[in-house]
């Protein structure tokens, strides 16, 4: 997966490029380039240890892991998912979302935002993930719910989720910064900004965000697939950190890669 | 996160960091005040209640005295979440010191302010002030109201009670709590003009006044109001004989999920939301050891929908009396709205997609919705957020909507006659209706103003001009761009743990250009001989006894496993740099009272190929 070994990923536009549709025809760019980069980057770094980032994440690797096993009720009680198990979607997601609230409250010393956006991120991944497995043709049942959420326990299913959560994460960052700033970005003295180019904006954020993560897609796939198929490891909140140590760094340095000028 | 320590009761902190807050004695410093009640209702207010007041009230003078940051959200928003400790007197400790009394106390106050709260209750040492000081201008009026609703003088409060009153027929009493004369004086016409317009006897209006006092109120996001509104509902509907009370918000702004990305958490209010009323009717049952309900009738109305029901009532030319604005420092006469806050650009929404513009002048707003320059500081901020959003849930599909706002979640489960998905699809329509109505807004103003917008008379930064203007026209990827840029990625099989011995420079030399030196290269060459001939003749790689190997390297078993642990972390970087998934055998292996070895899966190249550019490998 390394930079190392794939040189230059895909890059529909670079940062430069998307930051020109906030200011008017390629004036200077840089700072906020920089800053927009500054703030994925410093978030990304701070992230890890950020005890509601990894829950999350640890969800997203032992909650199709515990819906393959035989005791699914008990699995889920372990993980923090309380109550009985859930017979659809936005119950799943509810009680996920508890889950990780109840983490959020406990870290009384260190909560920020970015616990709060890791949170919405992973639900986000998860529904998105979620959403094609389940059958189209009739309402889902419990059950198929439980099959579905198992089958994102493959390590192809967890680089696909993993990615996803990194992206929305990263996504969410940018925005919490750039829209604190929409109003020095947008106006008459901008000479062309509208809610269309805004929109347009975001789009390609998103897709740098996207395309920016997909550097730790292959590495989530090799160590779910050494650590709990080759070595049968019951993953730890302290497996998922170290994870995330490595996998937020290649993200990082993807970040500074694509402030480059395009 | 910052700490605070708020001692309650007290005239003076017992030390430099806390602040003091009493209701009472010589350090008065929290007004609270409740008027117009009937001497029968005053009676009956149990000693608890009169604790949970209290309570509320030094909740939320702490609230407005003790600051979340600035602006800047440094260090991600770490000052906006504040750590408050409360040690307050009370009547019933016994009730109080309850762990769960005070978990509710702690989850619902949470998830309302995003702060995180404990609480020390103790038994009061002095005697109070009697209980009827709190409450002013006794009457001798009848108590027995079907409805005790909460009142704030906005469009959602007011069609509330109109639906109640007008179209229900039912009796009301409506609670009105303000923190300025500004908000108490619209409360007090509305109610005038209900009653001129024959209500006289269906309304009957409480106002409630909790202020601090002789102290500086610094904070202004006031999270905690509505658990102050709340209770004071609560011990009106208790004194009325009442076992439920009503709140009035309209479900779009219930449920409120952030407009914009730096909205985060709490900071897109919840003081009405599903879970707080959740939250709230479980203490409050406890509380009571009764089952408490707090209604919300327009939960699944959008603004238009709740705006509408002022004009059933036959009260539309009262429309212009009720006030939403957030800012009441910026009203003047002229306008008792600024425009530009989210609740002014939601009210006018609401009003314009309800077909009542005649009933409220434009002029009433600072800045007109669509039509007024807002490229003053941040006016066109929120009102860009607010369209944006609302365009973006209409192009959403029923599928994608927790996808892409995952927000949504908190509120699926706080419904007791709905199952989640159920609440999902019911909350999906209202927001649907509600982006339908923005955008009827929009495309009217399109038709007024379309020879304005074709002569370029309009301001560039109206909402109108940026809604249609469009400066670059963006050509999107290939519809495969996306899965081709995942399959590329997925191809690429797990890499290989390679290395290279340069035996002249002694040195392990890696892909990324590491090496490893020293005393590291020698327990690497400690090993080497067993490695090259087990993997030339095909067999297992032999370990070799700890002792052994100590020896070959001249030094103690100790220094061996230091040097070891070393190794090890000279190697780390090579996850990021390579994509190596590594853990502590990933190269020199170690298998508990056998030995050591390099590990049987890493492939030695020549010094050559390791320095060659690196070969691309896809999998299968």
């Amino acid at each position: 997966m390394g930079h190392q070994r794939l040189g230059k990923l895909p890059a529909h536009r670079l940062l430069p490029e998307i930051v020109r549709y906030l200011l008017d025809g390629g004036t200077p760019t840089a700072d906020l380039v920089d800053q927009v980069t500054e703030v994925g980057r410093d978030a990304l770094r701070r992230a890890v240890k950020d005890p509601v980032f990894i829950e999350a994440l640890w969800l997203l690797v032992r909650l199709p892991q515990a819906a393959g096993s035989s005791a699914f009720v008990d699995g889920l009680a372990a993980l923090g998912l309380k109550g009985r198990p859930p017979g659809s979607l936005p119950e799943l997601l509810a009680a996920f979302d508890s889950a990780l609230e109840r983490v959020q409250r406990r870290a009384a010393g260190g909560a920020t935002d970015l616990g709060e956006m890791a949170r919405q991120a992973a639900l986000s991944a998860l529904a998105e993930a979620l959403q094609p497995r389940l059958p189209v043709l009739w309402q889902p049942t419990a059950e198929d719910l439980r099959h579905s959420v198992a089958s994102l326990r493959s390590a192809d299913a967890f680089a696909d989720l993993a990615q996803r959560f990194h992206s929305r994460f990263v996504d969410r960052v940018i925005h919490y910064f750039i829209d604190r700033n929409l109003h020095r970005m947008i106006g008459p003295e901008r000479a062309t900004k509208s809610l269309n180019d805004v929109e347009a904006f975001n789009g390609a954020i998103r897709r740098h965000c996207d395309e920016a993560s997909l550097i730790m897609r292959a590495f989530a796939r090799d160590w779910l697939g050494k650590n709990f198929y080759r070595d049968g490891k019951a993953l730890t909140q302290d497996d998922v950190r170290r994870f995330a140590s490595y996998s937020v760094e290649k993200l990082r340095i993807e970040l500074a890669q694509r402030k480059g000028t395009s | 996160m910052r700490q605070f320590q708020i001692e309650c009761g007290a005239a003076a902190p017992s030390r430099p960091d806390a602040i003091a807050m009493d209701v009472h004695g010589k350090g008065k410093n929290v007004n609270l005040r409740i008027d117009c009640i009937t001497r029968t209702m005053l009676a009956n207010v149990p000693e608890l209640l009169i604790d949970l007041l209290e309570i509320a009230a030094y909740i939320y003078c702490a609230d407005q005295r003790l600051s979340r940051g600035t602006a800047q959200l440094a260090n991600f928003g770490e000052s906006w979440r504040r750590n408050l400790h409360f040690t307050i007197p009370v009547r019933e400790p016994g009730f109080w010191q309850q762990d769960e009394v005070q978990r509710l106390l702690a989850d619902t106050l949470g998830f309302l302010s995003d702060d995180s709260y404990s609480f020390e209750f103790r038994k009061a040492t002095r005697p109070f002030l009697s209980r009827d000081l709190y409450f002013h201008d006794l009457i001798d009026a009848s108590a027995d109201y079907d409805v005790v609703s909460m009142f704030s003088g906005g469009v959602d409060s007011f069609a509330g009670a109109l639906q109640d009153a007008v179209l229900r027929n039912r009796s009301i009493c409506l609670v009105g709590h303000s923190s300025s004369t500004k908000v108490r004086s619209i409360q007090q016409k509305l109610v005038e003009e209900l009653k001129a317009r024959g209500l006289e006897r269906r309304i009957t209006y409480i106002p409630v006044w909790v202020t601090n006092e002789n102290v500086r109120a610094s904070e202004y996001t006031q999270r905690t109001r509505s658990f102050l509104f709340a209770c004071l509902g609560l011990v009106i509907a208790y004194m009325s004989g009442k076992d439920s009370f009503t709140f009035y918000e309209n479900g779009v702004v219930s449920i409120n999920p952030p407009v914009a990305g730096d909205v985060v958490g709490g900071r897109a209010t919840r003081t009405t939301h599903p879970r707080v009323f959740r939250g709230l009717e479980e203490l409050f049952s406890t509380l009571l050891d009764r089952p408490i309900t707090i209604e919300n009738p327009l939960q699944w109305l959008t603004k238009r929908e709740v705006t509408t029901l002022v004009q059933e009532a036959g009260m539309a030319e009262l429309l212009a009396l009720t006030n939403s604005c957030t800012r009441p420092r910026s009203w003047t006469a002229a306008h008792k709205h600024c425009g530009a806050c989210s609740q002014c650009i939601d009210r006018r929404f609401g009003v314009l997609a309800a077909g009542l513009s005649e009933h409220e002048p434009a002029s009433n707003y600072k800045v007109d919705l669509l039509t007024a320059d807002r490229s003053a500081s941040d006016d066109l901020r929120m009102a860009v957020s607010y369209v944006s959003f609302f365009r973006r849930v209409g192009a959403t599909s029923k599928e994608r909507f927790l996808v892409d706002f995952p927000e949504i979640v908190s509120a699926i489960n706080c419904f007791p006659d709905l199952s989640a998905a159920e609440a999902g699809d019911r909350i999906y329509n209202l927001f649907q209706r509600q982006a339908k109505a923005v955008e009827s807004v929009i495309t009217a103003g399109l038709k007024e103003h379309a020879a304005a917008l074709f002569r370029n008379e309009l301001p560039a930064a109206s909402l109108l001009s940026i809604s249609f203007a469009r400066n670059s026209v963006e050509a999107p990827p290939p519809a495969n761009y996306d899965s081709q840029a995942k399959a590329f990625i997925d191809r690429l099989a797990a890499p290989v743990f390679e290395f290279a011995i340069d035996q002249s420079a002694k040195q392990v030399v890696f892909r990324d250009g590491t090496t490893l030196t020293d005393a590291s290269f020698r327990i690497v060459e400690a090993l080497l001989e067993n490695f090259r001939s087990a993997k030339a003749e095909g067999r297992e790689v032999p370990f070799v006894r700890p002792p052994d190997l100590a020896d070959r390297l001249g030094i103690t078993e100790q220094s061996m496993r230091t040097q070891l642990t070393r190794l090890r972390d000279a190697i780390e970087p090579l996850a990021v740099s390579l994509g190596l998934v590594l853990d502590q055998d990933s190269f020199v292996e170690n298998r508990p009272r056998v030995g050591y070895r390099l590990n049987p899966r890493l492939c030695e190249l020549s010094l050559a190929d390791i320095r060659a550019p690196t070969p691309r490998r896809e999998g299968g």
